[in-house]
């Protein structure tokens, strides 16, 4: 194979993991071949209509990266598109790619929407699989508005020209020429080195818990379909309309761990996100209609995540209310109520609650097209499905076979963050073994240049859309309208201004006529503006010398019943375009040259997988550790829950490998001393020198900057009378006596608190993430060492949500003998100590009693909290407001990246973690800090904040005001970084002086914009 | 004339990712509304400017709109603030000189909110409707508006009120009085301006006081601050009053 086809990289699934590892990758440098099976990307984040804890808009986030990855150059869509085998080694895959046919050409096709109108199916038979049935669609469709392709799709299973052979419609309405009814099956073969399985996952359909009712009764529905009633662009347009009569719903129940954490009634594992997505429903439903009243029947509330237990309390002082109760049983009443039976855990006493509509925590399950992927590819899948992983703890993305890597739903259930970090972390793992791809310098003819006392003269090209736009109004008298506004020199009308023939058409008429500035009078400039940017540059015009007028969006589609005011507001906003056109001007992306090292700052599992992991990509490390040795928190740990894997093991194997790479060096006994730089430059310089440090060049110079400081112990002092006995002790000291085996033989009873001093009212609110586990494997522990020993575990809610991490929790708690015990809020344990005599009372919920123990021990689980100050401010990146934990760029789609470009986080330094998510994390984070490395050199925006010297008077209001750091006070004046601007316009608009200019969105063109609007002027 | 319905002009700032996005769903999406707002689209909320709003109202627009990002789901993490910020003066404002506040508004509209803009915008327009044409005098309030919101002393304050929250120990209401006393202050120094300029010659107390209609005592306030800024000079006396005129720069 040739070197260049080493680098061509198999993604399979296009969620937002495989959506993740995609563009990681093509940004790299790598060929992606990103193969999806349903017709459009986006997968399950695209039908979400918020995200827990932020309520963030779902289909905002993910869109801009559908349209990066829709358009990148390095990445090769298939969709629709299944993998069907893969034969070779890692480096040399030959992989089979079976193309479905759609019946539709996909380079022809416009996604009008003209054949959807036409088909003459009947809407109602036909559910759509966006919708998970809540909706439905005809049999020619586009699953969803914003699908990428976007185009349509025919189902043969109820088109009427495939059952009768008779219709054909949609072909004669298709001005685009794009149905194909003789389309065939077509079997590619790719070349690729490496291979990402990022499948995702299925929903449960969960007519086995016949109890619950799915599937007998109307109003029973998964949460997944929830989902789809409450998104704004969903079947009800967000009105909460129960199945039956389209009721708005007064009282509704969540019922969960429908299918999961039980092997009996469905899987034995934890599906890890629907109490989040629960409480998420719920609080989001209450606040959008305060008159409805959510309930959530659950056993444990998994709020284990970073600001999930604030969200979990804001629901609940919201009004949600949650019920800690096992419903039994579940019957419709009249007029298609349903009646809900359940033990309430409290009393034991089986009650009875009515409610108009019941929502099932239906759990996630391996998809339906494992079985047959895992024979195609060659790997393994584990006994629940999912893909197997080859370690759980410490190699969650590598599958049982070299070269094929996994992330995200695809090894077991996971949130968004979570699966985003796989995603980059699958594909650090794949720069890992492949070379790294030459860059190809992209061969442009040279741009025209433009004097500044040019006359504009400017093309208008109007597109009819098919019939979407001609069809509501006078193209051609929008067109001479446009002829006689000044300065427009041509003015054409097009069928389609997309496709490929009216490119050629475009850019002949800008050669023949001299034309200099551009205007496209189509659709929306956030599909389409790129397309035509690339069109007119492929010719010499700059591309910023284009401007869009979105006449079918804005007009003919929202005025179809008014042809002419439709064609009144079209001249109007055909007229503000070429009003703004006047005044464009050619721009350019700065650029920067990256330096080929990074800096990691921490040297605990997740610092060291991340230099590593960036190492064996060929990239210069340097490691800073502010302690003596290799290792951090896991220099304090037995064992890796949820597996027997010993910590020490773990920490040898990743500081062998650490001394064995010749690209790390490592600075121990180090804390730095400044960080100066942005991205592609920093400037790093440290105190406590190591001695190896003086062999350096100083500063260190890197491109960029992972923070991996970890998080350490707090305090426990006055904790449950921590400090006033020795009985009274931390998880962390009993890990130091059972590793020196110094825990007391003769103890007899032991007790284990969790949540000390965490899951705060005031202080630390948030869940320690790491604690549960870390009491149950302790728990095993100890039982292992003493089986007589009586121990007792006294929790609040058991949050083992991780992978086998609630298969562990039933190990423990069947096979050990330990007792675990359960305390709410407000019934705290209380510890006592008299006289050297500790004593513990806490009441028991189950047997409604006050117990006693005087314990030999009683084991404090006390969380970690972050460090996050003194770094922070160096590289100015902002904190969480709880537990002095570094706060990424975006707490879903983003959580490895920082609104500042150049700078990365990972591990515990972001939110405590578990070894996995950390690995997992850390990986991902070099994936990240590799981009702009293997870029070398990176491009900013084109659009970037420009200070006049002259006027500005160093005030600093434009520095506080920017979220990317981008502006800094330099000798009195204000600099803006072309490289960090993002192109927001934020600090112009309140710069005093009006001393900052925001080229493309100048306060003149704005302002011709308007006059153009209101009428008054800018043309005839 | 007057059974024809009022058709009012509306001018929209859209920000890219959200708003502008939201309308570009509700017309996927066939949803019909008013044709009477034209898009004005900027990449963020935090792009817009009073000015843009004002100028809006001095070219004719009937109303005003700015569309942006929920909290929390900005682009650019937190330009709808600052655009937020910015529309609550600018309310307070046109409520302080009598300008129908509700010709102006700021609203959120997400990506996926495409029934949700249509609303908005058919709201909006039947409300700017109720309101009518622009009344007599409207352009000279409004020109008086933007000379004290495009003058520095408010834009700096303005502009510092993130840092200032940022850095603790300010009470947000505290700091938004302050700021709107500024903004009236500024109102009043432009009104006096205005007077001058008008006049042509410098200017006593009460005759600041007759021909702006702001209080005599208020007016020395202003004579106070801004001859100790070097802003205002001295310049003679008239019947017992000294004369006040703009300091040449």
């Amino acid at each position: 194979m040739s070197k260049e086809k080493k680098t061509n990289v198999l993604v399979i699934g296009a969620g937002i993991t495989g959506i993740q590892s995609s563009l990681d990758l093509a940004d790299k440098g790598y060929r992606v071949y990103l193969v999806e099976k349903s017709p459009s990307i986006g997968g399950s984040m695209a039908k979400l209509d918020k995200t827990f804890p932020t309520n963030d808009c779902s289909m905002c986030t993910l869109a801009p990266k559908m349209v990066e990855t829709s358009r990148h150059p390095n990445i090769e869509l298939l969709t629709y598109s299944e993998v069907v085998g893969l034969e070779g080694t890692a480096g040399n895959f030959k992989a089979k790619i079976k193309k479905k046919p759609r019946y539709v050409i996909e380079e022809k096709c416009t996604g009008c929407g003209d054949c959807i109108e036409k088909c003459p199916t009947k809407k109602q038979n036909i559910p759509s699989e966006f919708d998970h049935g809540m909706g439905t669609r005809k049999a020619i469709y586009i699953p969803f508005e914003q699908a990428s392709p976007l185009v349509a799709t025919i189902d043969t299973e109820n088109c009427l020209h495939f059952k009768t052979g008779k219709c054909g419609i949609c072909q004669k309405v298709c001005l685009a020429e794009a149905i194909d009814f003789e389309q065939k099956e077509e079997i590619i073969e790719v070349d690729v080195g490496a291979v990402i399985v990022a499948t995702g996952f299925d929903v449960l359909a969960p007519t086995m818990r016949t109890e619950y009712g799915y599937g007998k009764y109307k109003n029973v529905i998964t949460a997944i379909e929830y989902e789809r009633l409450m998104s704004a662009s969903g079947p009800t347009r967000g009105h909460i309309e129960r199945p039956s009569d389209g009721k708005k719903p007064e009282k509704i129940a969540w019922i969960q761990c429908v299918g999961s954490r039980s092997g009996r009634l469905g899987n034995p594992y934890c599906s890890r996100v629907c109490c989040m997505y629960a409480t998420k429903e719920a609080l989001v439903t209450k606040e959008h209609d305060p008159d409805i009243q959510p309930y959530i029947f659950y056993m444990d509330l998994r709020a284990y995540g970073k600001e999930f237990e604030e969200y979990y309390q804001k629901a609940d002082s919201t009004g949600v209310k949650y019920v800690r109760a096992r419903p039994a049983e579940v019957f419709e009443t009249d007029g298609g109520d349903i009646m809900i039976r359940y033990e309430d855990t409290y009393t034991g006493e089986i009650k009875e609650e009515k409610f108009d509509l019941l929502v099932l925590s239906s759990a996630i399950v391996p998809s339906k097209s494992n079985a047959e992927l895992s024979e195609s590819l060659g790997i393994e899948l584990d006994e629940n499905g999912f893909f197997k992983e080859c370690n759980v703890v410490s190699d969650p993305m590598e599958s049982s076979k070299p070269g094929v890597f996994l992330a995200g739903c695809s090894q077991s259930p996971k949130d968004i963050p979570d699966s985003v970090a796989q995603g980059s972390g699958a594909a650090a793992m794949v720069m890992d073994i492949l070379p790294k791809p030459e860059i190809k310098p992209v061969q442009q003819i040279a741009e025209k240049v433009m004097q500044s006392d040019e006359e504009p003269r400017i093309g208008v090209f109007i597109c009819m859309c098919g019939k979407n736009i001609a069809g509501y109004m006078d193209v051609d008298k929008l067109s001479e309208f446009a002829l006689s506004l000044p300065n427009v020199s041509h003015s054409e009308i097009l069928m389609f201004a997309c496709s490929q023939d009216a490119q050629g058409k475009i850019k002949k008429a800008i050669e023949s006529k001299d034309l200099n500035r551009v205007v496209v009078a189509a659709c929306t400039p956030r599909t389409h503006e790129g397309l035509f940017q690339d069109t007119i540059r492929e010719i010499g015009l700059n591309k910023y010398l284009f401007e869009m007028a979105n006449i079918r969006n804005q007009c003919s589609w929202v005025h179809s019943t008014d042809p002419e005011k439709a064609l009144e507001k079209a001249k109007e906003l055909v007229k503000m375009s070429v009003a703004k056109a006047r005044l464009l001007e050619p721009l350019s992306q700065g650029q920067i040259e990256v330096e080929g090292s990074a800096l990691v700052i921490g040297g605990g599992v997740s610092g060291m997988s991340t230099a590593l992991a960036l190492a064996e990509a060929g990239i210069k490390v340097y490691l800073v550790e502010k302690k003596d040795k290799l290792g951090g928190m896991l220099n304090n740990l037995t064992t890796l829950y949820p597996s027997d894997v010993k910590a020490q093991d773990v920490v040898d194997k990743l500081v062998d490998e650490m001394q064995k790479n010749k690209n790390i060096d490592v600075l121990l006994n180090t804390e730095i001393e400044e960080i100066k730089g942005y991205i592609g430059n920093f400037e790093v310089e440290v105190k406590e020198q190591d001695p190896l440090y003086k062999n350096f060049e100083e500063p260190l110079k890197v491109g960029t900057v992972v923070i991996a400081t970890g998080a350490e112990l707090i305090d426990p002092a006055g904790i449950y009378g921590y400090g006033s006995s020795p009985k009274i002790i931390t998880q962390y000291e009993l890990e130091e006596m059972l590793k020196k085996g110094s825990f007391p033989k003769d103890a007899k009873e032991v007790l284990f608190i969790s949540c000390a001093g965490a899951r705060e009212d005031k202080g630390r609110t948030y869940c320690c993430r790491v604690g549960c586990g870390t009491m149950l494997r302790n728990a095993k522990a100890l039982k292992k060492l003493n089986p007589d020993l009586n121990l007792f575990v006294l929790f609040r809610d058991m949050r083992s949500f991780g992978k086998r991490e609630e298969e562990y929790y039933v190990d423990v708690q069947q096979n050990y003998g330990v007792k675990f015990l359960r305390y709410e809020k407000d019934q705290k344990p209380e510890v006592s100590v008299d006289n050297g005599v500790v004593t513990l009372r806490v009441h028991d919920m189950l047997l409604g009693d006050d117990l006693e123990f005087k314990p030999d021990l009683v084991v404090l689980t006390t969380p970690t909290e972050g460090q996050a100050n003194d770094i922070a401010m160096m590289l100015k990146v902002p904190t969480s407001k709880n537990g002095g934990f570094f706060l990424e760029a975006h707490a879903k789609i983003r959580p490895l990246d920082f609104a500042t470009d150049g700078v990365y986080v990972c591990g515990s330094a972001h939110f405590p973690k578990g070894v996995a998510d950390a690995v997992a994390q850390a990986i991902g984070a070099a994936s990240r800090a590799a981009v702009p490395i293997f870029e070398r050199i990176v491009k900013g925006e084109a659009i970037v904040s420009d200070v006049d010297q002259e006027k500005c008077i160093g005030c600093g209001i434009c520095v506080s005001i920017c979220p990317y750091g981008a502006m800094a006070l330099d000798d009195g004046k204000s600099q803006s970084n072309k490289a960090l601007c993002k192109g927001c316009g934020t600090c112009a608009s309140a710069c005093p002086m009006f001393a900052i200019k925001m080229p493309h969105f100048t306060d003149g063109q704005i302002f011709e914009q308007i006059k153009a609007a209101i009428g008054k002027s800018g043309g005839a | 004339m007057a059974d024809e319905k009022f058709e009012p002009k509306i001018v929209a700032f859209t920000c890219n990712w959200c708003s502008y996005a939201g309308a570009d769903l509700a017309g996927t999406s066939r949803i019909q509304y008013a044709p009477n707002m034209r898009i004005i689209r900027v990449m963020c909320s935090g792009r817009v400017e009073p000015n843009f709003i004002l100028e809006a109202f001095q070219q004719g627009a009937d109303g005003v709109c700015v569309l942006g990002c929920h909290f929390g789901d900005c682009h650019y993490i937190s330009g709808n603030y600052e655009a937020n910020r910015r529309m609550e003066l600018l309310t307070k404002l046109f409520k302080h000189m009598g300008l129908d506040e509700g010709r102006i508004m700021i609203e959120w509209v997400s990506a996926s909110e495409g029934e949700r803009f249509s609303q908005v915008v058919n709201k909006f327009t039947e409300q700017v409707r109720e309101l009518g044409p622009l009344p007599e005098g409207y352009a000279d309030k409004i020109a008086l508006l933007r000379g004290a919101i495009e003058g520095e002393r408010l834009r700096i304050v303005l502009g510092s009120t993130k840092r200032a929250f940022d850095s603790g120990g300010v009470e947000e209401e505290k700091y938004n009085n302050a700021l709107f006393d500024i903004a009236r202050d500024e109102i009043d120094r432009v009104k006096m301006f205005k007077a001058l300029d008008k006049a042509d010659a410098p200017l006593t107390v009460p005759q600041f006081s007759e021909m702006t209609g702001i209080p005599k005592m208020t007016i020395w306030r202003h004579v106070l601050s801004m001859t100790r800024k070097n802003i205002l000079e001295a310049v003679g006396e008239e019947h017992h009053y000294m004369l006040y005129q703009r300091r040449a720069v």
